[in-house]
């Protein structure tokens, strides 16, 4: 079940928030659990397994973290204070097994895939192992203290909002929140809007573009003209942005809307000037997790130029592999881990200076690294890569175009594209912030609530509302 | 209160939309179960349906009555022997010595020539042939979602072409005329399409007394979107299909069926051919037009 579909809407959220709503807060976490439970069972649509899995990693991670708790407990009993502040054999022991399980079935479930056929990944599987592995490895580096109540827990690592798509939010984030919140008038008035802002994004925007980059699929890659190649993967860049910024924004209202608070997850990404900052403002959580427990605890930066360089290859190409188990994507880690290496060495410095210089070379950059990203055959990459770039080889570049494709597509989808640029800009955001308690924002949004209403519902099949053929 | 504007304003539009909404979703509720029930049925023996495409007679349906009770034949094989039956009968009704002249009379154009004063009618499928296809000269009426029911208030989606069909008939006589339309109309009743589609063909024919007419069978789609889909699929294909060809045989125009070079074994349209699973990739078109080149009608 996605945000952006009528049974969320119209059936679970009112139904969810009702009874939510009404509940005093130990009963609000014992339903945000069992909700988000039944939310997750309708994404995977009732395979009980994956929910077994699932009620498996917070019962075992919470023992896990009381385990670590009575280690250390028992070890300042036996040696006294002064070994306080270290870990003990215990603690580690805990922490290896555990952190074991948890990527140990990540791995299993993303690269089973590639011996074992009709393995489908447990939906959010990639998620909710980084928000767990996060709050153990807290529980293990004392910046957190291990959760007593398992229900908590629970509605920490299951809740809907956040679940299937991030952001990936950690545990001292929430940690107050799960026991006092106070929901308000006004924090709900925010959730809506973000809330609508978000699914304008992903149903008005995303959904619209990503029919250029069906389109184009539909004809095949041999067969657009290099202008159309352009386009397509320009819709594309468009529609993953306001796709992924769009569930974003909707679990950020979700969340105020339960009264918790999430971390933003993006931040205007297509105004960076480098790839380096690009990383810093793109799905902002992931970025925080592979920093805080790969890159740092590797070293960082702290030992010696080839060590971080090394460090930061590690990181990308770890960062390739959690999107997907497909050679593309460890190829898409390597090209940002180059890109990235070379800015390092220098680059950005130029960048930055000359700004214009830094938003053209990015404007190149994005669609291309999303090129990478999206195609996952490689035979199929090097027909698309011949596409934009015809003049690398002429021999490979065959096959009947229809000369107008790029003239027809672009009356079709200009609209939407143009549309999309502007929305990259932040420019929406800044309005939005400016104006947000006046009545004629509430009343456009309400409009934008309205239409992509309209859009969900005409998209249900329906042979007689459109004509598909 | 200034502060909550959105939140009043957004509950009374909720509230409003609540009831459409939960009824939109019953609906559909409905309609899956129904298809659940209907792919059901269709897996058992015999098909209620697979007589009324059955025009050939006692024989064809004693044979597949057989078939049946031997071994409880699908709706797809069914559709695939259908799909044969098709052929064989294609090149039958060809046989009479008006249409043989034709025939000798095309043999003589150069291929290049082949499609000149030729008129392509159809949806979406039709479109990729005038886009992706060297079918030199000819004219294309074409839009995605064109069906029998809107041929005249559509507007055509061909680059460079004139927008209406109207207008392209009052332009000149055409030597052919090659229709392919029939999925659009699956979602509506199926005998009011099949009397529209009559109707629309003959008036075609009178409009254009010296153009031969060429009815196309429409496309399969692939056997993984045909078992998904309750309407838009092969089942239903087939038995439109079969509807024009007897629209055909019936008054003496031209039935083609281009399935066989794009179908796999199933008689399905090949995955291989396709994305969407319903429109043949932009290189695959070109097959299609040296198809219809080579087969001369």
């Amino acid at each position: 079940m996605v945000f952006s579909s009528l049974e969320f809407l119209f059936l679970f959220l009112p139904l969810f928030l009702l009874v939510y709503y009404l509940l005093p807060l130990r009963g609000k976490n014992i339903f945000l659990f069992l909700g988000s439970l039944v939310f997750y069972g309708f994404g995977i649509a009732w395979n009980i397994y994956y929910l077994v899995l699932i009620i498996a990693s917070v019962l075992l991670n919470f023992l896990a973290a009381k385990g670590m708790e009575h280690c250390r407990r028992k070890n300042r009993i036996r040696r006294g204070e002064e070994t306080a502040g270290k870990s003990s054999m215990g603690e580690k022991v805990i922490l290896t097994l555990s952190l074991c399980y948890n990527f140990g079935l990540l791995l299993f479930f993303k690269y089973a895939g590639f011996f074992v056929e009709n393995i489908i990944l447990p939906i959010g599987i990639s998620f909710y192992t980084f928000q767990i592995t996060s709050y153990l490895i807290d529980v293990y580096r004392r910046k957190t203290r291990p959760e007593q109540d398992v229900i908590r827990l629970g509605a920490y690592l299951t809740m809907f909002p956040q679940l299937i798509a991030g952001p990936i939010v950690n545990y001292s984030e929430v940690y107050k929140r799960l026991r006092k919140r106070k929901i308000t008038l006004t924090g709900c008035n925010h959730g809506l809007q973000y809330f609508t802002l978000g699914l304008g994004f992903k149903v008005l925007l995303a959904n619209q573009l990503g029919n250029l980059w069906e389109d184009i699929q539909t004809i095949g890659y041999e067969s657009i003209s290099t202008p159309l190649a352009w386009l397509g993967i320009l819709a594309y860049s468009l529609q993953i942005y306001f796709d992924f910024y769009g569930y974003s924004l909707m679990a950020v209202g979700l969340g105020k809307l339960l009264g918790f608070r999430f971390p933003d997850n993006f931040r205007q990404p297509y105004m960076s000037l480098s790839m380096t900052e690009f990383w810093r403002r793109w799905h902002i959580t992931l970025g925080r997790w592979f920093r805080e427990y790969v890159y740092i605890p590797f070293g960082g930066n702290r030992k010696g130029k080839v060590r971080q360089f090394f460090n930061l290859l590690i990181v990308w190409l770890l960062t390739g592999l959690w999107h997907g188990a497909n050679w593309n994507f460890l190829l898409w880690g390597l090209l940002l881990f180059l890109i990235i290496s070379v800015e390092k060495a220098g680059l950005i410095k130029v960048l930055e200076r000359w700004k214009i210089l830094g938003h053209l070379y990015m404007f190149f950059l994005i669609p291309v690294s999303w090129a990478v990203f999206a195609i996952t055959d490689p035979v199929m990459l090097q027909v698309y890569f011949l596409k934009l770039f015809p003049f690398i080889g002429g021999a490979g570049n065959q096959g009947v175009v229809f000369s107008g494709d790029f003239e027809k597509y672009i009356k079709i989808y200009g609209i939407g594209l143009a549309a999309g640029l502007v929305c990259c800009s932040g420019l929406v955001e800044k309005i939005f912030m400016k104006w947000r308690n006046k009545l004629w924002m509430s009343l456009l949004l309400l409009i934008i609530f309205g239409a992509a209403v309209w859009c969900m519902y005409r998209g249900l099949n329906d042979p007689f509302l459109y004509y598909r053929f | 209160m200034r502060k909550y504007h959105y939140l009043v304003l957004f509950m009374i539009g909720f509230l409003v939309l609540w009831p459409f909404m939960l009824h939109k979703l019953y609906i559909e509720q409905a309609k899956n179960t129904e298809t659940f029930v209907e792919q059901a049925q269709a897996e058992g023996a015999a098909e209620p349906e697979s007589g009324v495409y059955d025009v050939s007679g006692g024989e064809a349906q004693e044979e597949e009555n057989k078939e049946a009770a031997k071994e409880g034949s699908s709706g797809q094989t069914d559709a695939e022997q259908e799909t044969e039956e098709d052929t064989d009968l294609t090149e039958e009704t060809e046989e009479p010595e008006e249409a043989q002249e034709d025939e000798e009379a095309e043999k003589e154009l150069e291929p290049e020539e082949f499609f000149q004063d030729t008129l392509f009618i159809g949806d979406s499928r039709t479109m990729g042939l005038a886009e992706y296809a060297d079918i030199g000269g000819a004219v294309v009426f074409a839009n995605t979602g064109m069906n029998i029911y809107r041929l005249y208030s559509l507007k055509n989606a061909v680059h460079d072409q004139e927008p209406y069909l109207e207008d392209i008939l009052a332009e000149k006589q055409y030597r052919k005329i090659y229709l392919m339309l029939g999925i659009n109309e699956l979602g509506y009743d199926a005998e009011q399409t099949v009397k529209r589609y009559e109707e629309e063909v003959l008036k075609l024919s009178e409009l254009q007394p010296e153009a031969k007419i060429v009815l196309e069978a429409n496309l399969h789609v692939t056997k993984e979107r045909s078992e998904r889909d309750a309407i838009f699929n092969n089942e239903n294909i087939d038995r439109i299909n079969g509807n024009i060809r007897q629209i055909a045989e019936k008054h003496g125009f031209s039935y083609i069926d281009v399935n066989e070079i794009f179908d796999d074994e199933t008689g399905a349209l090949n995955p291989e051919c396709t994305h969407d699973e319903v429109h043949v990739l932009g290189k695959y078109y070109q097959q299609w037009a040296d198809w219809i080149r080579e087969n001369g009608i």
